[in-house]
């Protein structure tokens, strides 16, 4: 995962390297998807998302289900 | 003591390091601050690669990456109440401070042009600056245990 100084930028940067797969996020998306998977990582009882877990933090986020989708 | 019990002690063990030392920890640390067998660490932290809590070193079995904190050096600075610690990628970059409970300052370049980039991050996961920035994801989801190294 990259950061980019706009989504012109990264578009140059996937025509050059064509990356597998490509999904962009805002900057505001990125930081609340970076909280919402580790706050509480280094909490006693963490414990690794489900996969339903997961995807609900990405349909809250609006991330497109087609590239986000676990299962 | 099961092994569920040990990998949970040990987990403690690596928060704890991270918070107070900002430290991430070998196994000698870990074994030392539990009074355990280095053995024993070394088979907690194998289940613990398996079950994907840390990502290990190439070469052993020592924490390269327990995401988000990485041993770096990577080109992801994170500066955390006056700590520097590393990110392994733009995702756990910004999650550092989320771990941590403070606000942070993430430090990168584009990787497209190489400009420097900077993003302030509250302790709740909001930012209101550098809006234009943009983070590209380039594996998907399901594939990212894969290849970590690469994801």
């Amino acid at each position: 995962m990259l950061l980019f100084r706009s989504e012109e930028h990264a578009k140059v940067w996937r025509e050059r390297t064509k990356p597998p797969a490509s999904a962009v996020m805002t900057i505001e998306q990125a930081t609340a998807l970076a909280h919402a998977w580790y706050a509480k990582k280094l909490d006693p009882d963490w414990q690794r998302f489900t996969n339903e877990e997961a995807e609900q933090i990405f349909d809250e986020l609006a991330l497109d289900p087609k590239f986000w989708r676990l299962s | 003591m099961s092994d569920a019990e040990l990998d949970r002690e040990v987990r403690i063990a690596i928060a704890r390091s991270i918070k107070t030392r900002g430290k991430i920890p070998t196994i000698a640390d870990v074994a030392t601050d539990l009074g355990k067998s280095a053995s024993d660490v070394d088979a907690s932290f194998v289940r613990l690669i398996e079950g994907h809590v840390f990502i290990p070193r190439k070469d052993s079995h020592e924490i390269y990456a327990y995401d988000p904190f990485c041993v770096g050096p990577t080109d992801f600075f994170v500066t955390v109440g006056g700590r520097v610690w590393f990110g392994i990628c733009a995702w756990d970059a910004l999650g550092i401070p989320a771990a941590l409970g403070e606000a942070g300052v993430v430090e990168t370049h584009c990787a497209d042009c190489g400009e420097e980039l900077v993003v302030e991050v509250d302790a709740d996961g909001a930012t209101d600056v550098q809006t234009w920035t943009v983070m590209q994801v380039g594996v998907r989801p399901p594939d990212f245990w894969k290849d970590i190294y690469f994801t």
